[in-house]
């Protein structure tokens, strides 16, 4: 298996400032580097590269590499949370700014676990990734009742929903909470992915799930993908 | 029925233990940084960790094919019953926990201090940390009735699956069956409760029986 590489941004010099350089901006997004990430992302927004810039061409290529490696199990995910780390010092400082100059979020995301399970470690990881990948996520944490993804994915105008259940004794809450979303009448208007140690594709299917997210970056491609779908628009 | 207790200092786990865990199977290439990390939850684990473990034996009444009957009314179902318990006269039920720091520590890394990589090294310290003070408070139980002339049987718990009486299958003793089994323990407070989805808490704490057998030369 061949080591994924680097993709450089076709054009990235237009787009930056005279004698600009963003390699060792890739670098300390891949090796992990928080702080030297952070300081990196700092200089760009003092010489006046524009925010999305900074996103698309300074921090997501080092995200994305490890991601691909990732998927490749050439790297794990003690590896991505670093890069993690290091993409969300550098992200601390950009979404304001990404803010103000109104741009979206790639999609808005609600993440709990399902109601009776108390596990939270494995969405906690995947909240931040999605977060890194764009996705502003709203996290409703543990133990979270159908009626509450339901208010929070209104509140919010929710393009995906994600929940997680690690027992087998909450799994099937994951339905229960598919078939609320129905009854509703808001089924057409979100995606709803699942995940969690119990749950298979064969479950994703079984229970009217749109996809299921076997680990954090399965999850990430996978809403990266479903939300170039279009859904029903919220009321 | 008397509610015993037990309890150890937390046992040390190692950093390669850890790193293994999360597949590297090359533990000497590790990068630094992540090595580092795990170390350093290799004795952070051992001030968030305290072993306490509750047990209570009661005598069996019946075993059939599918359900096991206790004096006092619970009645325990799964047809791995009759591989593993079939000849014993009571049921050992326990419930062991690390305690409730290392679950908050872990969310608080999460949450607040955003260090998620120490997050899920601590939390999987943890892990290693329940599953060997289980099997020590194992060898505890084996050696205390060994001392009193009756063996013990493979230990089982309920949300886990068996090898099937006959054939090559497997069984699974339903998870919701923790209910009977802190039942058990009757009124006695226990350092771990049962959500009413059968969650326990602390997140990292164990139950299960062991059948007790006369045992003879």
């Amino acid at each position: 298996m061949s080591d994924p590489e680097l993709k450089i941004p076709e054009g990235w010099e237009e787009r930056a400032v005279k004698d600009w350089e963003w390699a060792t901006l890739w670098e300390a997004v891949e090796e992990g580097d928080h702080g030297y990430a952070h300081e990196r992302v700092k200089e760009a927004i003092d010489v006046g590269i524009d925010p999305r810039v900074i996103l698309d061409d300074g921090l997501f290529p080092g995200f994305n590499v490890q991601g691909e490696r990732f998927s490749e199990q050439i790297i794990f995910i003690p590896e991505m949370l670093i890069t993690a780390r290091a993409m969300k010092a550098g992200l601390a400082l950009i979404r304001p700014l990404l803010a103000a100059n109104d741009e979206k979020p790639l999609g808005t995301f609600i993440m709990g676990t399902v109601l009776g399970d108390m596990h939270d470690i494995g969405q906690s990881i995947v909240t931040i990734m999605l977060e890194n990948a764009g996705f502003e996520v709203i996290n409703l944490g543990t133990d979270v009742h159908p009626d509450r993804f339901i208010e929070a994915a209104a509140e919010h105008n929710a393009d995906m929903i994600g929940f997680s259940a690690l027992l087998s004794t909450t799994v099937y809450y994951q339905k229960v909470t598919i078939d609320e979303f129905v009854k509703a009448g808001h089924r057409d208007k979100v995606h709803i992915l699942i995940g969690g140690a119990p749950t298979t594709q064969e479950w994703a299917d079984e229970c009217g799930a749109d996809g299921w997210g076997g680990d954090a970056m399965l999850a990430v491609n996978l809403a990266r993908k479903l939300i170039t779908e279009k859904r029903a628009a919220w009321a | 029925m008397l509610v015993k207790s037990w309890t150890c200092p937390p046992p040390r786990i190692t950093a390669d233990r850890i790193l293994r865990v999360h597949k590297y199977r090359d533990v000497s290439s590790i990068r630094p940084i992540i090595r580092k990390a795990a170390e350093e939850v290799t004795e952070r684990v051992l001030d968030l960790a305290l072993p306490d473990a509750r047990y209570i034996h009661i005598p069996i009444k019946s075993l059939d094919n599918r359900f096991l009957k206790l004096e006092h009314g619970i009645t325990f179902e799964s047809e791995a019953f009759q591989r593993h318990l079939t000849g014993c006269d009571h049921l050992l039920a326990f419930v062991m926990t690390i305690g409730p720091a290392l679950d908050e520590t872990v969310m608080s890394l999460v949450e607040d201090a955003f260090e998620p990589l120490e997050a899920l090294f601590l939390e999987t310290a943890g892990w290693l940390t329940i599953e060997r003070a289980t099997k020590l408070f194992a060898t505890h139980l084996k050696a205390e009735y060994a001392s009193l002339g009756y063996k013990l049987s493979l230990r089982m718990g309920p949300g886990y699956d068996y090898p099937a009486p006959i054939g090559d299958g497997r069984v699974t003793w339903d998870l919701w069956q923790q209910k009977e089994l802190f039942e058990m323990f009757g009124e006695k407070a226990l350092p771990v409760t049962l959500s009413e989805m059968c969650a326990m808490s602390p997140k990292m704490s164990r139950s299960g029986v062991f059948g007790i057998t006369k045992k003879f030369n």
